[in-house]
């Protein structure tokens, strides 16, 4: 997978739409299902609980489909950026933060993103230990 | 320029860093590889540690420079972890069969990868390779990891497990392991026939 990232060019934040599958692996259709799934998703952010749902499946899993990149880490990531970038909260960011450790994840290895525009993680938040239910 | 790497198979904690780090070079596309054996005791030749490199008639037992000599020798494969404080980490605090002590050492782990996919930076460095090879040797962590018990740490765990340069190294050991008791057996009696004989 890291051989993958290494020799992946990026794409430009504009360019996000031109991306088809076809600069991805091949999913398996788990994965197909969850990256039509989040994509699906990834219109309606605006409902709570799409960025929980999306949260969720990111604790799991390090791309959005599973352990490999797709497409939807693509389609979602532009999307989620705008709303990521607002979250300056320590609630909001234990509350989030699978989603913050994805983000952060694609602007630095599949998109190009302006300087100005990247979400900015500061590690040194210390974040209560998520408990699992 | 040749590498030798024991590895000793009986050792209560299995030097999988060291051969995973291996597998990486001898997997890839450079010219030269390693060569890899195994010893069947609780540690290798002339040493108590589980593990010896061998490299232009040097020894180093130290798993964690160990790491650091591969990365220094394959850095077209192996990205060396500065500072070796995450590999450093794996081999003094996690290699403990104590779960209260290990417990502690895994939170930190798992706040460590809060925000982050790779222990450091943004693909794996000899820092992945080493917490992950010690926690697979580590036969406490099963369960753990398989029940998400630290979110982080499984989801960091099964990405590296899927990639057949880690868990792969695990199989190869037994068999490689079996394939020497084998030849072990025949050899001892082999002799028995001679003295028989004689």
């Amino acid at each position: 997978m890291a051989d993958f990232i290494t020799n992946f060019s990026k794409l430009s934040f504009a360019d996000i739409s031109k991306a088809d599958d076809s600069h991805f692996a091949d999913l398996t259709n788990e994965q197909k299902a969850l990256s039509s799934q989040f994509q699906t998703l990834s219109a309606r952010l605006d409902e709570p609980e799409s960025l929980e749902s999306l949260n969720s499946n990111l604790r799991t899993k390090t791309f959005v489909a599973g352990n490999v990149a797709s497409k939807a880490d693509l389609v979602v990531f532009e999307k989620v950026l705008p709303v990521a970038s607002k979250w300056t909260a320590v609630e909001d960011l234990a509350k989030y933060r699978h989603i913050i450790r994805w983000v952060d994840l694609i602007q630095n290895t599949l998109v190009e993103v302006p300087e100005g525009d990247k979400l900015k993680v500061n590690n040194d938040v210390e974040l209560p230990r998520e408990v699992k239910e | 320029m040749s590498l030798t790497l024991s590895i000793a198979a009986k050792a209560p904690f299995v030097a999988y860093p060291a051969l995973i780090a291996a597998n990486f070079v001898n997997t890839s596309d450079v010219d030269s590889s390693i060569l890899i054996e195994f010893i069947d005791e609780k540690s290798v030749e002339g040493s108590d540690s589980s593990v010896k490199l061998v490299s232009a008639g040097k020894t180093v037992t130290d798993q964690v420079e160990i790491l650091s000599i591969l990365a220094e020798q394959f850095p077209s494969v192996l990205t060396a972890e500065l500072g070796n404080v995450w590999s450093k980490f794996a081999v003094d605090k996690l290699y403990v069969k104590n779960f209260k002590e290990l417990a502690v050492d895994l939170e930190k782990l798992d706040a460590h990868l809060n925000f982050k996919s790779f222990i450091s930076g943004y693909s794996y460095t000899t820092a992945d390779i080493a917490v992950w090879g010690v926690l697979r040797a580590n036969a406490l962590m099963g369960s753990v990891i398989k029940n998400g018990v630290y979110t982080n740490v499984s989801r960091w765990y099964s990405l590296l497990a899927d990639d057949s340069r880690f868990e792969s190294v695990v199989e190869f050991m037994i068999k490689s392991v079996n394939d020497l008791r084998k030849s072990a057996k025949t050899a001892k009696n082999g002799g028995k026939k001679e003295t028989h004989k004689a």
